[in-house]
């Protein structure tokens, strides 16, 4: 058996008879077996293997606490601003922009109210039993009779 | 999880139909794994894993079969469409502890290290292969189903990618 035979046998991991004889006879071939045993064997314990905790990075950490620095500095040397008051704007209801034809509403006006016309004096005339007298009585309707 | 497992999700799906949250309860750690090793990086890994298990959530009404298969499939095709989008950078291997430990344990800590970071310079398709079948433990023929392909070309693709791995690790040595 060759060398490469008897390779191809020892990375298949199954060797036959003339290759367990050729590997006591080749240091080399005998070396390269031992070597794979050796990574099989330790391929096949990563299976037991307690996995790695993932590991925490420290730079993003170490730029949050360098900006939290910043702005624990900015703020104290930034002038205090006083804010403006911030006028609250009522939004316009959505009927009152639609163009809607708007029937005029006839106002009907209040008519002033007539002045009432001067009340003229109630004139009453009593005949007495002297033709020559005849009195007058001129009555105010404001102010009450008046005697004339 | 060995080769047998892969069957029996399917008994399971033929007598009643599981829903979501029983399947993600069953199947995250094996697909978060298997990202993992496809990609090298577990921020990567969990951001697949969070994209198949979308995608399980949308076809759900329309998975047929075996869960596991299905799951196996998607987290591959999502890791290659991750992995052709960025250049994965592989992470090194964490201690979980600081003892002093022995020779051979150190040594196989960087020959996992290097195979991690060998995974990365191989083919979508070798990558896959070796993952499903030399991590996962699958059989040959379980890693064809998954991956859509003829058993013999899983077998010439795991072969081809032990060899890559061998050449990566001596390499690095």
């Amino acid at each position: 058996m060759t060398c490469s035979e008897c390779q191809v046998q020892i990375f298949d991991g199954q060797l036959d008879r003339d290759a367990v004889v050729h590997l006591t006879a080749c240091d080399d071939c005998h070396e390269l077996d031992r070597e794979v045993r050796l990574n099989a064997s330790a391929l096949a314990s990563m299976r037991e293997d307690v996995l790695p905790v993932r590991r925490a990075r420290r730079w993003p950490w170490m730029v949050a606490v360098a900006a939290a620095a910043l702005m624990l500095v900015w703020s104290n040397t930034k002038p205090v601003v006083v804010p403006q008051p911030v006028a609250v704007v009522q939004p316009e209801p959505v009927a009152a922009a639609l163009p809607v034809p708007v029937k005029p509403v006839r106002v009907r006006r209040a008519r002033p109210a007539n002045p009432a016309p001067p009340a003229e004096p109630l004139l009453v005339k009593f005949f007495s039993d002297d033709p020559d007298v005849v009195i007058y009585w001129l009555v105010d309707p404001v102010q009450g009779e008046q005697a004339l | 999880m060995h080769a047998g497992e892969l069957t029996l999700p399917i008994r399971v799906a033929a007598e009643s139909q599981p829903n979501f949250e029983e399947l993600m309860a069953a199947h995250q750690q094996r697909v978060l794994r298997t990202a993992y090793r496809l990609l090298g990086r577990m921020e990567d890994a969990q951001d697949a894993a969070q994209e198949v298990f979308l995608r399980l959530l949308r076809n759900m009404d329309r998975l047929d079969g075996d869960p596991a298969a299905w799951l196996y499939r998607v987290t591959v095709n999502v890791c290659n469409d991750q992995f052709r989008r960025k250049l994965v950078v592989v992470d090194a291997p964490e201690r979980a502890d600081q003892q002093p430990r022995a020779d051979h344990l150190i040594e196989m800590d960087e020959r996992k290290a290097l195979l991690m970071a060998g995974l990365a310079t191989l083919a979508e398709r070798e990558r896959a292969a070796v993952v499903l079948r030399d991590i996962e433990g699958l059989t040959t023929r379980e890693v064809a189903v998954i991956l859509g392909v003829e058993e013999v070309t899983v077998r010439s693709q795991i072969c081809g990618a032990r060899m890559k791995l061998a050449k990566y690790v001596r390499g690095a040595r």
